[in-house]
């Protein structure tokens, strides 16, 4: 091991670019010494550039979990760039570890995150550098043990023939009982069945080769045949409450660019306002929120820890964190003089957000950026986006009075029942916020416009949804070049084919799987990087599995068909998700669980836990009272 | 507003020696900002600390002379300012020395005239019988030497570095190498890296680039940036 580290330091790293990336030394990086005597090695990969992977919170929860505890270590992996992976394969080296430089292969557990569909490809490549075979089945030995979770662990199948066990849900609970077995497992020195049926006994795990998939002569599923002892659906994990659930402090600090590089404090998880498009909505209910003087004492450690000019309040929505505006004042009248700007990670479409970007420093007064998602009223109601064209409007005029010249806009097209009308509503929405932007900036004001192709996601309403054509998504985008022509409106749109790919891996089944093999085996590796990505070779490879990418993507789904993602759970009940699909297709909105009365989605019912707002604690908190820490 | 200076000297060491220019200054920038230092910040919408570097080192090579120019609101010690951000640094750089430069010092990179280089070359295979002293001699002994360096921009342009080298010694055999003393010209007014001459004098299996000083023009003499024997 020690003659990999010397041979990648003095030989390979020398001859690829921003070595740095690949060092394991940066500042905060865990190292245990070999002779540690640890129980358990865990080798956390992300499947993308480390540039992607190492601005991703999850890992950074996980990493910190498993070191500190004295019995196991976590190191770090991401998908090596395409300089480094040449040297490597020249040299017949493996994929390395980065604190320790130690084989891949040689971990205990080879975790992999799941953030988008596309990074499948860079799961078989890690797996292939690392010198393992792809499929469960042919790696013999229990060791490593390949896992994977994160979001798009909700559908599961694609992925279901190469990973030996996924998690479902929010990991800080159930990694530690998962280290647990394992370390069990390796003293009574376990075969790979029993270390499977064990873990299969684990709530929030899911054991693909401990299921059996039937299909009906259609294609669709028929039912799912479970292993004695393994309950279907499995049910996702959820910690129940924030303020008292692990959050590092002692982020890794990158020396290379990274595309977030700044500490991040997450202010809550979860997010009921309901846009049934959106999976991360569905998946990660309940909300809860952390108090604001926890956030407050983590943003004071974070930053005395790793010396970040940065700190973002990071969620899925934290326009919606109850005490935002208090939190933001009292950030930056403490931290502000050190030279440390807070920032959001995205505006809510209001002119209440504008006020607090205005506050905060962090935003430049070159861009703010806005999410109307559709360019009508009606879309935008069988979306459940509860944004209207006059909260749009006095945003970006807001915006432009306070100084900023530019503003960018979020679409979405090819949603369900999107017609030329909503498309013309983009075009429209546009040039009324031109029009907004030049009587307060003239001159000066521009409109950038970014419409992405929508995909239908599991455990959503719009699961049942057939994505649009790849042909028609193309005329609608052409329909929109055509018609934002101002020199003043730049217009930016996503390869359609890159999300049609993305359609068929999020509704895919076992069989997809294998096309996804024959995919890599043609050359798919980085595939979420439009560079690298060819769909003649995704079409050979669906062609050689004889599968039809377009049954999975363009399909629409009746009632009752049973989903391959069925086998797991985010609590979230099938009558729900069906009755917002029909509420959907009426136009019928859906309003936020925190002012309404409950929506019986099922989240709370089934996974026993319950909203939880930083106002109700304000509310039982007095001022000056201590809070307790985790 | 008085300013109130301060001048370090660091090593970047073997673990460190993969982090470019701009990565280590962005690395010392959140080192003084973890050591709580009162630093001046820059005016403007993203204030930054008031840091300066020397002149850059290659990646890949390690240094015993990368200074530091901070600027405070308040006087500090420069012992303190050691000891403070001595704690705070990422593995594999260290503080040497401190002190305060002289009032009339301008930025570090504006009087960097010169750097001196330790280089630890092993001959390439079928090459045991390298003579260091000779091709030393050699290259000394020549009038020029060309070599091609890239344009910004694209092409590429010839330039004779010779002028640039100040000094070359042979230091002797080093395990299955030989270690080579270099001064070199740097700063505004032209200069070489040390790894430019090398062709000259060999062909090498590897290269190890060390700086050992850097050297201000100061009154028309080279002049350390700090004071010796504090180090």
């Amino acid at each position: 091991m020690d003659n990999l580290r010397e041979v990648v330091l003095s030989e390979v790293l020398p001859r690829v670019k921003k070595p740095a990336r690949y060092t394991g030394n940066e500042l905060n990086a865990v190292h245990k010494p070999a002779s540690a005597g640890l129980s358990v090695r865990v080798l956390l990969a992300f499947p993308d550039l480390y540039e992607v992977g190492m601005s991703h919170l999850g890992l950074k929860i996980l990493y910190d979990l498993i070191n500190r505890r004295t019995d196991a270590v976590a190191e770090r992996v991401y998908a090596p760039d395409t300089d480094l992976e040449e040297e490597l394969r020249k040299r017949r080296l493996p994929l390395f570890s980065l604190e320790t430089t130690s084989p891949a292969a040689s971990f205990d557990v080879f975790g992999f995150t799941l953030q988008y569909e596309l990074s499948y490809p860079a799961v078989l490549n890690l797996l292939d550098l690392a010198g393992l075979p792809l499929r469960s089945v042919e790696r013999a030995g229990p060791w490593p043990l390949v896992i994977a979770g994160g979001p798009c662990a909700y559908n599961p199948e694609p992925l279901a023939p190469f990973i030996d066990a996924f998690v479902i849900g929010e990991g800080e609970e159930v990694v530690g009982e998962i280290l647990d077995l394992v370390k069990t497992a390796k003293a009574d020195g376990c075969d790979k069945p029993a270390l499977l049926a064990r873990l299969a006994g684990v709530p929030g795990v899911y054991v693909p080769s401990l299921v059996e998939v039937e299909h009906h002569a259609d294609g669709t599923v028929a039912g799912f045949r479970p292993a004695p002892g393994v309950t279907l659906p499995v049910q996702k994990r959820v910690v129940a409450d924030l303020d008292k659930t692990p959050y590092p402090t002692a982020f890794i600090v990158p020396y290379t660019e990274v595309v977030h590089d700044r500490a991040m404090v997450e202010v809550f998880r979860g997010c009921t306002r309901g846009c049934r498009f959106c999976q991360a909505g569905a998946v990660y209910r309940p909300v809860r929120e952390r108090g604001r003087r926890t956030v407050e004492r983590l943003v004071d450690e974070v930053l005395a820890r790793t010396g970040w000019e940065e700190v973002s309040l990071t969620s899925l929505s934290t326009g919606d964190y109850s005490c935002l505006e208090p939190l933001i004042q009292h950030l930056i009248r403490l931290h502000g003089p050190e030279g440390v700007a807070v920032s959001l990670p995205s505006l809510r479409v209001d002119s209440f957000s504008v006020r607090l970007a205005g506050q905060i420093q962090a935003v430049r007064k070159t861009g703010l950026t806005f999410a109307p998602e559709a360019g009508t009223q009606r879309l935008r109601e069988v979306i459940n986006k509860n944004v209207t064209e006059e909260d749009l409007l006095g945003a970006v005029t807001a915006a432009f009075e306070a100084g900023w010249s530019r503003v960018k806009l979020y679409f979405m097209i090819g949603l369900p029942t999107e017609t030329d009308e909503d498309l013309q509503g983009i075009v429209d929405l546009a040039y009324k916020v031109l029009g907004a932007g030049r009587k307060r900036r003239p001159g000066r004001a521009r409109v950038t416009v970014s419409a992405s192709s929508f995909v239908p996601k599991a455990h959503t309403p719009f699961q049942w949804a057939p994505q649009v054509e790849r042909e028609e998504l193309r005329r609608r985008q052409k329909y929109l070049i055509d018609r934002l022509r101002d020199r003043a409106i730049e217009f930016q749109w996503h390869d359609v084919d890159l999300s049609f790919l993305e359609a068929v891996l999020a509704r895919g089944d076992r069989r997809v799987g294998w096309a996804l093999e024959e995919a890599f085996r043609r050359g798919a590796k980085l595939d979420s990087w439009s560079e690298h990505f060819s769909l003649e070779r995704w079409e050979e490879a669906f062609a050689a599995a004889g599968i039809d990418p377009s049954w999975y993507a363009n399909r629409p789904r009746a009632r009752d068909e049973r989903f391959p993602w069925e086998v797991v759970g985010a609590g979230l009940s099938r009558s729900y998700l069906w009755r917002e699909w029909e509420r959907a297709r009426r136009g019928e909105q859906t309003p936020d669980c925190r002012d309404a009365p409950c929506h019986a989605c099922g989240v709370c019912v089934q996974l026993k836990v319950h909203p939880q707002l930083a106002r109700e604690e304000a509310a039982q908190v007095g001022p000056g009272q201590a809070e307790a820490g985790p | 507003m008085s300013r109130h200076r301060v001048r370090l000297r660091l090593a970047k060491e073997q673990e460190a020696r993969f982090i470019s220019h701009l990565d280590l200054a962005r690395a010392l920038e959140r080192a003084v900002r973890r050591a709580g230092l009162p630093v001046a910040l820059s005016e403007g919408f993203h204030p930054l600390p008031k840091l300066a570097l020397g002149p850059p080192l290659a990646l890949g090579a390690t240094s015993q002379a990368e200074y530091l120019d901070l600027e405070l609101r308040q006087p500090v010690p420069p012992q303190e300012v050691a000891a403070r951000v001595g704690a705070a640094l990422p593995p594999g750089i260290r503080v040497l020395a401190a002190g305060v430069p002289e009032p009339d010092a301008r930025a570090l990179m504006a009087e960097c005239a010169a750097a001196d280089y330790v280089v630890r070359v092993v001959p390439a295979g079928g090459e045991p019988e390298w003579d260091g002293p000779r091709a030393v001699a050699d290259l000394l002994a020549g009038e020029a030497w060309v070599v091609t360096r890239p344009v910004k921009g694209g092409g590429e342009r010839q330039v004779d570095i010779r002028p640039h080298l100040l000094g070359l010694k042979y230091l002797g055999p080093d395990g299955d190498g030989h270690r080579l003393a270099m001064r070199v010209r740097t700063g505004s007014a032209g200069g070489a890296r040390p790894e430019e001459y090398l062709p000259a004098l060999g062909r090498f299996a590897r290269v190890e680039v060390e700086r050992t000083e850097v050297w201000l023009l100061r009154n028309g003499q080279l002049t350390a940036p700090l004071p010796r024997g504090r180090g």
